[in-house]
């Protein structure tokens, strides 16, 4: 048995210890805003802040994470008290497709905690590692730049 | 007279009317309220929403959005009580208007959903009327009220539900003025955005049912291979493994590549991460078939053969011009590689094959040609195929095409439990359907000082005598397209643009050499022929509201110099590259800017104009641009797939790269303000891109590149094929 602390709560799971993280919190936990994409890395569409810090889920046995404190998609903000990065994407209307937003609200976020200021270089290094195969780069940007400016 | 009663006494409000209707509260007894749905698009349900039944398929293309923001106006609805639904796959109800694909929803639907919304909205007027006893004249919707001029009255839809099922609506309804519009025209906020950035979005691969268990198939890698032997006595063994199932190749329609189902062996277990780790311990021995010598140097070379042994002319447009005049002719080709759509959400779904009926959740964009695929593939009738169509992680034409729902509908059938299937990403870039390998074949023909007689075209994909999107009025001769025998060594999969895409790349490539070769500028040369060009015998019906006009596309590239700031030569460092093209019936230039310094291309910005007729919502319309653009750049730029001995060379993401934020230029959209019916923009943007690149590369270096991808800039013109 394993436990996890996440989005405040805890949860105790008994999953494979080598079990990716993304697939417990979809398959096992339910939080299906964390989604998979490539399974290695590749894109950012499983996000997820450990410790304040964006890491791709896909890649992360469950068992490095229990001491750890999990944030997820879900964790951000709800449809009712939406986080501030959660209402410039609206505002600025980036979402097509929407499925690697989870993971670019994610790294958005952990960016904008640990920076609140940052400069366009600083944005583009924080953010190259989430792929949007929709192409809504530029409107993630402004969403952030939106975010900075208030 | 019971109902008009009952509206009477709880007309003080749409709260009594509520608890009324579902709860029948203290034993009154009236009738409880039921929603009222008078047409197959919409209902209004008894506490005031709006249920919208949206046929067209939401990829991230915006469709929905902008189809509930028609609805929203022409009904009189309050946008925030709009719940929208993807309508299950029904050719009863959505007759040809389901399949989403060629940009046409907004086209498809604009006139039908409005008709719908407009009835629906008159019947609504009649009943207040008549309650008020005013004349419907008198009366308007909006806001999810019927107003009285009059009297300054207002009443909820709800609360007309009763009486309004006993109107009729007359037969020529008045649409809603422009001046009246709330809702078409405005940047709205995509509906779903919300849910997305919260993460609470269900797609198909979040779908979850009772008793569910989770599949993975391991594909043969060679198109039609097949499995010889295999070993699972480890995979069985494994811990949550359900089921191995071996699936029997299902052949795909002989020339759309519709359906279809590799031979494969599939892993059902416990949870997803169990199925795809089992599923990579199975023992495979394939018999790789025919296509296993083979790859895409193969088809080239039989291209090439075609192209030179027959070459006949299968049609052409605008008057030809006798041979006799002639006296030069340059040519060039046009090397396009097989892509994948890659869509960000893997392919998936989720069937339960009950025996007696089938239910599937897929994000899917042919909702009706997958039931009826469905239906044939189990001997249901059609009625006991039900597909809910689900919000999809992308599409871009690969959610068109079925063969990810049969493989799930096969393997519940024989578990008898519903069955998630997912596409690992290495399934949908190694064993999937592609946009197919094509070359594309131009000449221009030229007499005596230099004049310019016209154009021949012979491609592989191209659909030539039915394809009009060549706009520039001088003669084209299109030759029978070329044929190759190894026609299925890969799947064909729709993808974004289609065969618009190999035609504009070489179109707009060999406008520039047609233009350099004239000693014109190529802007100016376009619009030049494009000034004069009579498009009028494309028009085949000339009933329809949606006619080709070259001056819209004329205007397009106007704007597009205008707003970049076009100049024939390098400014501040960096070259203009042009394309223009049409496609069903949008029209599309881009300008792209770019400089190349030591071998290293960047792009730094693309200037887009766009006219697709009455914008519904300009922000959804940029996005696709911005999207198109994006997509077009990562096609020219960052790979593509490649065969060897009949398996594809690529598996992920770090060896099929898509375009990252950092390498993605700045865009600036520019939208024509138009009275023109309303055309769709997911791939009008599209087919531009490439070439405005490679426009631009050679306006920067001399160089002339044709074949994509374009990974890296050859140093010297010798270079150039
Ligand atoms: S799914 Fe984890 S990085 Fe792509
Ligand atoms: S919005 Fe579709 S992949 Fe990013």
């Amino acid at each position: 048995m394993i436990s996890l602390h996440i989005n405040g709560k805890y949860y105790t799971i008994e999953d494979d210890p080598a079990t990716p993280l993304l697939w417990v919190l979809r398959d096992s936990l339910g939080l299906k805003g964390t989604k998979y994409g490539c399974g290695i890395g590749q894109c950012g569409a499983c996000s997820v802040m450990v410790d304040g810090v964006s890491i791709r889920s896909c890649t992360l046995p469950v068992e490095t994470v229990t001491d750890k404190t999990i944030v997820t998609i879900e964790g951000i903000g709800t449809e009712h008290k939406l986080h501030p990065v959660q209402e410039a994407w609206i505002a600025e209307d980036v979402p097509q497709c929407g499925y690697c937003q989870s993971g670019q609200i994610i790294s958005a976020v952990s960016l904008l905690d640990q920076n609140p200021n940052p400069s366009l270089q600083d944005i583009k290094k924080a953010m190259d590692g989430n792929l949007c195969r929709c192409g809504t780069y530029n409107r993630i940007e402004k969403a952030i730049l939106r975010v900075k400016s208030i | 007279m019971e109902r008009r009663f009952f509206l009477k006494s709880t007309s003080f409000g749409a709260g009594g009317l509520l608890i009324s209707s579902f709860i029948g509260f203290m034993g009154c007894e009236t009738e409880p309220v039921e929603p009222w749905e008078p047409n197959f698009f919409l209902r209004i349900m008894p506490d005031g929403t709006v249920e919208f039944s949206c046929p067209q398929s939401e990829i991230g293309q915006g469709t929905s959005t902008g189809l509930t923001q028609i609805l929203a106006d022409e009904l009189g609805a309050d946008w925030d009580k709009i719940k929208i639904q993807l309508a299950d796959g029904s050719y009863e109800k959505f007759p040809g208007t389901q399949g989403t694909g060629g940009s046409n929803g907004i086209r498809k639907l604009w006139e039908p959903l409005r008709k719908a919304a407009a009835m629906a909205r008159e019947m609504l007027i009649l009943a207040a009327s008549k309650k008020w006893d005013v004349l419907p004249v008198d009366c308007y919707a909006k806001d999810g009220f019927v107003h009285s001029t009059k009297t300054q009255l207002k009443i909820a839809f709800e609360e007309l539900l009763s009486l309004v099922k006993d109107e009729y609506p007359s037969e020529d309804i008045a649409y809603k003025k422009e001046s009246d519009y709330q809702y078409i025209g405005k940047s709205i906020s995509g509906h779903k955005n919300k849910k997305i950035v919260t993460g609470s979005l269900e797609y198909s691969m979040d779908v979850t049912l009772p008793n569910m268990v989770y599949a993975r198939i391991v594909r043969c890698p060679v198109f039609g291979g097949v499995v010889k032997h295999f070993n699972a006595d480890a995979v069985e063994k494994m811990p949550g493994v359900i089921k191995i199932v071996q699936i029997e190749p299902i052949p795909v329609f002989e020339n759309d590549f519709v359906g279809g189902v590799r031979s494969g062996i599939a892993v059902l277990a416990d949870s997803s991460w169990r199925a795809i780790k089992a599923s990579e311990l199975l023992e495979i021995t394939w018999d790789y078939g025919a296509n296993a010598s083979l790859d895409e140097n193969a088809i080239f070379k039989e291209f090439e053969k075609n192209e030179k042994a027959v070459n006949p002319i299968d049609g052409g447009a605008f008057s030809d011009f006798p041979n006799a005049l002639i006296e030069e002719t340059i040519s060039a080709r046009y090397t396009i590689p097989y892509q994948a759509n890659a869509c960000m959400e893997p392919l998936n779904s989720v069937a339960f094959h009950k025996g007696y009926e089938v239910e599937v959740w897929a994000g899917t964009q042919s909702p009706q040609m997958t039931r009826e695929r469905i239906a044939e593939l189990t001997g249901l009738p059609l009625a006991s195929v039900i597909i809910h169509n689900k919000f999809a992680g992308g599409g871009f034409g690969r959610r068109f095409f079925t063969d990810f729902v049969e493989e799930a509908i096969i393997l519940s059938g024989k578990v008898r439990r519903p069955v998630k299937l997912i596409w690992t990403r290495e399934d949908t870039i190694s064993a999937s359907k592609y946009h197919p390998y094509t070359v594309e074949y131009w000449s221009a023909h030229l007499g005596k000082n230099n004049t310019f007689l016209g154009f021949s075209n012979r491609g592989y994909f191209t659909r030539a005598s039915n394809y009009p999107s060549y706009l520039y009025g001088k003669p084209i001769r299109f030759h029978e397209s070329i044929q190759n025998s190894a026609k299925q060594l890969l799947p064909r999969a729709s993808w974004r643009s289609v065969m618009a895409y190999p035609w504009g790349f070489g179109m707009e490539s060999f406008m520039d050499e047609v233009a350099h070769k004239l000693g014109k500028d190529p802007l100016a040369f376009r619009l030049e022929l494009l000034g004069e060009a009579d498009v009028s015998s494309l028009n085949r019906n000339p009933e329809s509201p949606y006619q080709l006009d070259a001056r819209r596309l004329r205007k397009t590239l106007e704007t597009a110099s205008q707003k970049s700031g076009y100049t024939k030569t390098t400014k501040e460092g960096r070259a203009f590259g042009v394309s223009a093209i049409m496609y069903n019936y949008s029209y599309c230039a881009h300008i792209a800017e770019v400089s190349v310094n030591e071998g290293q291309l960047k792009v730094h910005k693309f200037t887009s104009v766009v006219d697709c007729g009455k914008v519904i919502n300009p922000s959804q319309v940029k996005s696709q641009i911005e999207g198109s653009i994006v997509w077009g750049l990562t096609a020219l730029l960052k790979g593509c797939i490649t065969l060897k001995e009949g398996r594809v060379q690529q598996s992920n993401f770090h060896d099929y790269p898509l375009l990252r934020y950092s390498e993605t230029p700045e865009i600036e959209v520019h939208l024509i303000a138009s009275d023109h019916m309303p055309t769709g923009v997911g791939e009008p943007g599209v087919p531009g891109v490439a070439p405005a690149v490679l426009n631009a590369i050679h306006n920067a270096t001399g160089i002339r590149l044709r074949d994509a991808p374009v990974l890296e800039i050859p140093s010297t013109l010798e270079a150039q094929g």
